[in-house]
């Protein structure tokens, strides 16, 4: 049984329903960032930076941001305890599982805080 | 890709860069593969979304889901690669 102590939500039906919800958010921003190249193709330097002038935009991206963190913490996570497991690695999994998590989440750390320097930071 | 996000918002300049970062064939490889495993994550992530509201869960369900997203998949990295190249 997978103790529930890396894991992100309170249990597993909690990471399932984030999962589930930051998909959709995903999916959202991507189809409309896509809707926006398909709609100016000769993109400049003006149009691309107004569409992350306007605030909607802006709040819009950042909560994509967390909602990416969040869907990768629980896909990584779900990734880890299903292959780095004891049957695989023997002993040494949990040491290693817990290594490959602690990489996951300080990228994710990264990504997230980089991300809002850029949205919020100029 | 955050990266060439963080460029092409920081200055006219910057956006010039990405521009000519991206005319680099090495760059342009990097950004497809990205993009594709992207866009067959997100066809996929749809049908399994499809799957949690009841649809496609026979056999013959799974089978006809699966073949619908790699042909989407595909068809949809190689319209990528066209964009990009």
């Amino acid at each position: 049984m997978v103790t529930n102590v890396t894991n992100l939500g309170r249990s597993g039906l909690h990471d399932w329903i984030i999962q589930r919800f930051s998909a959709i958010i995903l999916a959202a921003y991507s189809l409309c960032i896509l809707a926006s190249f398909v709609i100016n193709p000769e993109m400049d330097f003006e149009k691309w930076s107004s569409i992350f002038d306007n605030n909607a935009m802006r709040l819009f991206s950042l909560i994509t941001l967390f909602a990416l963190c969040a869907h990768a913490w629980i896909g990584m996570w779900t990734i880890s305890t299903d292959y780095i497991t004891s049957l695989q690695f023997g002993g040494r999994a949990t040491f290693l599982r817990l290594v490959f998590q602690a990489a996951c989440v300080l990228l994710i750390a990264v990504y997230l805080l980089w991300g809002i320097q850029i949205f919020w930071g100029n | 890709m955050l990266y060439l996000l963080e460029l092409s918002l920081q200055s006219e300049s910057g956006f010039a860069l990405v521009q000519e970062l991206l005319s680099n064939v090495f760059v342009k490889l990097l950004a497809w593969a990205v993009l594709s495993g992207l866009l067959y994550h997100l066809i996929a992530g749809l049908k399994h979304l499809l799957m949690d509201l009841g649809y496609g869960e026979t056999l013959k369900g799974g089978f006809v889901g699966a073949c619908i997203t790699v042909a989407l998949s595909t068809v949809a990295i190689i319209v990528a690669g066209v964009w990009i190249w």
